[in-house]
This record gives structure tokens, sequence and C-alpha cells, in this order.
């Protein structure tokens, strides 16, 4: 008689439990969601199948991540064309608006404060983050694999197949359309002292 | 051998300067640059500040 397949153990319940979460973070990093139903059903199935790998000193969560951080680097290589497909949004370059023609600021940057005092507001790391997420697709999956997966600018050439100056482009276009999303929502809204 | 450099080249160098190390005299550039003008000051100083607050919130996702 085969053997009767086994209860879901409770390191499988928990794993499944964190699977929502696991795919909020894929899905901020890939921008689609097909891949980040694949990264994230790798990430459980490569846990149920060496749940030795938990060593139990970190949290469940925090090791998942860790394992999901590589599937999601998989799922980049694996669409490396499609991944780096600009939209209209990603082309738009915001110095020209930034700047006059002689180079001077238009619109001068305003005074944001101690990093202390908006960092040590909840709220303000929601917008942080729905900004995050309002990123053109190509400038948010590179701005994410430097700032989330951690890599270094070479890496992400080689993973993307993209030359370090196209990648420069892409960065400093989110982090210019960041500053401005933290602006308009966050600090044009606050009272900063002087 | 560039030393005098417009707001909008300052600020790209800042930028990049999160991406890759700035040679010295890139880096001298931006220090004399910064003495005169007000503005790319702020600018730095916000892009300090979201430095911090992407290095903060990265602990929050990932361990909260």
């Amino acid at each position: 008689m085969p053997p009767s397949p086994a209860p879901p153990s409770d390191f499988a319940r928990q794993v499944e439990a964190l699977r929502p979460q696991l795919l909020r973070f894929a899905r901020a990093q890939l921008r689609n969601d097909a891949w980040a139903e694949d990264a994230v059903s790798d990430t459980v199935l490569a846990a149920l199948e060496k749940p030795e790998g938990f060593g139990g000193q970190s949290q469940l969560k925090t090791w998942l991540v860790g394992v999901l951080k590589h599937k999601v680097v998989d799922q980049l290589r694996r669409h490396t064309r499609e991944a780096t497909v600009m939209n209209t949004e990603d082309g738009e370059d915001l110095d020209e608006s930034l700047f006059d023609r002689t180079g001077h600021w238009s619109d001068k940057p305003q005074d944001w404060g101690s990093p202390e005092a908006a960092c040590g507001q909840r709220q303000f790391f929601d917008v942080l983050q729905v900004c995050c997420d309002q990123l053109p697709p190509a400038q948010g999956r590179v701005f994410m694999m430097r700032e989330w997966l951690e890599l270094e600018t070479d890496e992400i050439c080689k993973e993307l197949q993209i030359t370090s100056t196209n990648l420069w482009v892409l960065l400093h276009r989110a982090r210019l359309r960041l500053r401005d999303c933290l602006q308009l929502r966050w600090f044009s809204t606050q009272k900063v002292k002087a | 051998m560039k030393i005098r450099r417009s707001c909008k080249d300052v600020t790209r160098l800042v930028l990049e300067s999160q991406d890759r190390p700035l040679k010295a005299m890139e880096s001298v550039s931006l220090h004399l640059h910064w003495l005169a003008c007000n503005s790319c000051r702020r600018f730095n100083d916000q892009q300090r500040l979201m430095r911090v607050a992407l290095d903060r919130w990265k602990l929050y996702r990932d361990a909260d």
C-alpha cells in the first residue's frame, strides 16, 4: 500500500503563510505578475525541498526573502530583453524641466530638513513605498536591483546585458523621479523647521 | 580638466556618485561648486536624506 501523503508540516504552513508578503516584494522588483508568481513559487518550492537550509537563527521571513532575492535575479536573467524595454515614461528626461537652458535650476530644491525628522515618521516610509512603486518599469527594475537586491552596477549590467551608460541614465532618472515624488507627496505637505 | 560646472552637471555627478566612485577632480569640482551654490548643496542634502531613508526602509521591508 502506498504511503498516504503526509499532512502539511508546521514548517510548510508557516512558509505558505508568508507567500503574500513574498509576492508583494517580488512584484515591487519585477513589475510583472507572472514573473513574480514564478519567483515566489520557486522560493516556496526550494524552502519545502530543503527545510534544513533554514537554520532557525534568523526569522523565517528573513531567510525566505534571502532565497527570493536569488529567484528574482533568475527571473530577470530569463526575461532580460523584456525587462529593459523602456516605455515612454522611462524615456522622459526630467533634467529638461529641472534646469533652464544655461544649466541653472529653474525650480530651486527645497530644504527637506534632517533625515532623522523624516525617517522618524512611519508614514514617510509608506510614501517612499508608493513613490518606488510608481517608477516606470525599466527604471523601477534597475533601481530595485540596486537598492533592494543590493547588486553592484557591473552585476546589473551583466544580468540585464546593458551598458553602464544605459544603467546610469536609468538610475539617474529613477532617483530624480523619486525625489520629485517625495517632494510632491511628502515634503510639500510638511512644515520643515529651519 | 573641468573645474567649473553647471548645476545640471553637478546634479548628474551627485547622482552618479551613488553608483560609481567619482574621480578626484570630479569630487573637487563638486565641492567648489557647493561653496557658491545653495541650490546644489540642498540637492545634495536631499540625496543624503534619500540614501538614509532607503537604507532604513530596506531593513523594515526585509525584517518586520
